[in-house]
């Protein structure tokens, strides 16, 4: 999880912190889908490999722990 | 206003009146239906927890729905508005948000909880830790944080309201009652009487709802309330592109817009026959330039008394619009009307960073008017990538539904479904509000209302202002599902941790009366203390979830899995964590007079607090008393048996 965390901050943050922050001097701004190109490569697209990888962690990779009954209150 | 506008209004407000009370009738019902559950069960258990059996869609609604808050709805639209495409930056860690924030503890902190019996956060850390100091601590900073972020919300619901209904003819009666009545009672008379009409409305129906019905309640109207939530972006996001034009005509508008210039102008009237009212949110067009057309809008209202030709100070904005942006000129060309009076001495100022820069509001920093280093500054960017995931994962309202469901393919898939839905709410609500930029040019004069004001535009353009009731709901909604979970979460840790500690033999009816008298308690005092509520309602949330997640982060992981922990580090690690983020909140307000953090290094405070609080720890850990023996046998077994007496 931490990893999967740190990937996407070093793609996020890697990515845009050349190309977001340079898009100010572009224009006319450069576009992808009809977005400024820098949200679909370092926003978008990272939020999709992210909920791939969530779906993959959690039916392929998380265990199943049989849960504690609890005690009443106490 | 002609006679067509107002049977518009009229219809709207109706409509919205109607969306409303349906609304709180199912809410109510709900409640309802969760108290009869409650007969024949563990009284704590089943009001605190749901008797921890929360299914995979109970779960991963009220997490999710009590996670997107007023904030979410009403905080982040008036950022995105005011920042620009930026704000896909601020909100990025949200991308990774349910693995992290769910994944990192739910599992363990589950078992822990099943396995100690407890029902909140300091009972949980009291328990495993065999310190009664540990859980005062905690209590104490749970209760002193979340109610920050109780009053922000307390105070977007009432303005939601405000909104809602202003056209209502039976409310607006009302309104003007409640105004008779407070004008002379001190500190309640200060308020303006639409805004304590909807705060009381707000606070009396919250409450109710959330003493009857207990966790169960908020769960079930979680659950409600977060499928309004997304259907009511889905459908913005349909009405905001249609009416744009298209998402390339948004953003090639967008790229042209160059941030409004704030400050005065004189207003000067050429008849003067008669007194004039003039509207805040006024629009009075200047002469053209070369490349722009400038126009000015007023941010008060302005009354010109008969025979008065002249008024000087007028606070306003002047907006610049590129004559390029069709969309945008129209929007705002139609909202001009010749009143007979023209803007003179218009004296304003730039912002510090972004002023007349088009692309500022598709790049990154983003404009920012009061720093010349823009809104996110790169290092602020990481700060926030880093707020948002474990900031998340330490927050007690969460932590308390992470302890409240049933096994763990509940946990498995309603982490894939709270990542859909993340999604589904946080990129669109983006697009929506970088259209809002071009379709409704110049809320920089009232940001925070943004939000509903799109839903009635867009939905009387469309020609359906019945809708805008629903749409106005789902930021209601947002609120009223994060409130009624702090709410519970207070009065819980009060009850539990509180009166149950010192009267153990408290019997199941007394415990019942002080839990509804303390849920009620709680929900007057917010109310009361936001009857005059500050400005900066994003501050108080980022504050309030900044201060939680510094506090119980690194107390609540090692907690969890570090056998070696000891009582004195524990409270060390929150103090220490909650302290640095007041400090640095201090400091803030010391540099910049106003309530906002201290940047050091560009880093959110958040970051140096849960650094400080680690150190902390760790150097706190070192000679203290260890844990009993017993409970670390208890709650890791043999390998912690090991650690704990190492």
């Amino acid at each position: 999880m931490i990893a999967a965390w740190a990937v996407t901050g070093l793609w996020v943050l890697g990515y845009n912190s050349q190309a977001a922050y340079a898009a100010e001097t572009q224009t006319p701004v450069r576009m992808l889908f009809g977005l400024p190109r820098w949200t679909v490569i370092g926003w978008l697209l990272p939020l999709l490999v992210a909920n791939a990888f969530t779906i993959w962690f959690c039916l392929r990779f998380m265990r199943d722990e049989p849960m504690e009954v609890l005690p009443e209150d106490e | 206003m002609t006679g067509a506008d107002f049977m518009l209004a009229s219809t709207a407000g109706n409509a919205a009146l109607i969306s409303f009370a349906l609304y709180m009738v199912v809410v109510f019902m709900l409640a309802g239906l969760a108290n009869r559950e409650q007969s024949g069960k563990s009284f704590l258990n089943e009001y605190f927890l749901g008797s921890r059996n929360l299914g995979m869609w109970a779960f991963a609604f009220t997490y999710a729905a009590t996670s997107a808050s007023g904030g979410s709805f009403m905080g982040f639209p008036s950022l995105i508005y005011t920042h620009g495409w930026v704000m896909a930056l601020w909100i990025a860690g949200y991308i990774i948000v349910p693995l992290v924030a769910i994944g990192l503890i739910a599992k363990r902190l589950n078992q822990v909880a099943r396995k100690s019996g407890s029902i909140t956060v300091p009972e949980l850390l009291r328990k495993r830790l065999g310190s009664d100091t540990v859980g005062a601590v905690a209590t104490v900073l749970l209760v002193f944080f979340q109610f920050f972020f109780l009053l922000a919300q307390f105070k977007a619901g009432a303005k939601i309201m405000t909104t809602l209904l202003g056209d209502v003819e039976v409310y607006q009666t009302a309104v003007a009652m409640v105004g008779r009545f407070t004008a002379p009672i001190p500190w309640v008379g200060a308020a303006q009487a639409d805004y304590l009409l909807c705060l009381l409305v707000f606070a009396a129906s919250v409450v109710a709802y959330t003493a009857w019905g207990g966790f169960r309640a908020v769960v079930w109207t979680d659950m409600m309330q977060g499928v309004i939530m997304g259907l009511g972006v889905v459908i913005l996001l349909g009405l905001a592109l249609t009416q744009v034009g298209g998402l390339s005509n948004a953003t090639q508008e967008l790229s042209r817009q160059v941030p409004p210039r704030d400050g005065n102008a004189t207003l000067v009237r050429t008849e003067s026959a008669s007194s004039l009212v003039l509207a805040k949110g006024t629009w009075l067009e200047m002469p053209a330039e070369e490349k722009r057309q400038p126009f000015v809008r007023l941010k008060e209202v302005v009354e010109f008394s008969k025979g008065q030709t002249e008024f000087a100070g007028v606070p306003v904005i002047e907006v610049r619009t590129s004559l390029e942006n069709a969309t945008e000129l129209k929007s705002i060309r139609a909202q001009v009307k010749d009143v007979g009076v023209s803007a003179q001495a218009v004296d304003v100022e730039g912002y510090k960073y972004g002023d007349d820069k088009p692309g500022v509001y598709v790049s990154a920093p983003g404009p920012k008017s009061s720093s010349g280093m823009g809104f996110l500054p790169i290092m602020l960017a990481v700060s926030f990538f880093c707020f948002w995931p474990f900031a998340g994962a330490a927050q007690p309202s969460y932590m308390a539904r992470q302890m409240a469901f049933k096994d763990i393919p509940t946990l498995r898939h309603s982490i894939i479904f709270v990542a859909l839905y993340f999604s589904l709410i946080y990129f669109p609500l983006i697009i929506i509000f970088t259209c809002g930029r071009v379709l409704l040019p110049g809320w920089e004069i009232d940001a925070d209302r943004v939000m509903p004001e799109m839903a009635t535009f867009l939905t009387s353009t469309a020609g359906v202002p019945w809708l805008a009731g629903l749409l106005v709901a789902a930021p209601f909604a947002a609120v009223m599902s994060s409130v009624d979970s702090f709410l519970l979460l207070v009065s819980g840790s009060v009850v539990r941790d509180v009166y149950q500690r010192k009267n153990p033999k408290a019997s199941e009816a007394q415990m019942k009366k002080v839990t509804y008298w303390t849920t009620v308690g709680v929900g007057a005092l917010a109310m009361f203390a936001m009857l005059n509520p500050p400005q900066f309602l994003q501050d108080l949330i980022v504050f309030g979830s900044g201060g939680l997640g510094a506090s119980f982060l690194m107390p609540v992981i090692l907690t969890l899995y570090w056998p070696g922990l000891t009582p004195r580090a524990t409270v060390a690690g929150m103090l220490s964590g909650g302290g640095t983020m007041a400090v640095f909140y201090l400091v803030g307000y010391l540099v910049h007079d106003k309530f906002s953090a201290y940047e050091l290094l560009s880093l959110h405070p958040f970051i140096w607090s849960v650094l400080v609080s680690a150190l902390v720890m760790l150097a706190a850990s070192k000679g203290s008393r260890p844990t009993d023996p017993k409970l670390v046998e208890k709650y890791f077994g043999n390998i912690g048996n090991k650690e704990g007496k190492a």
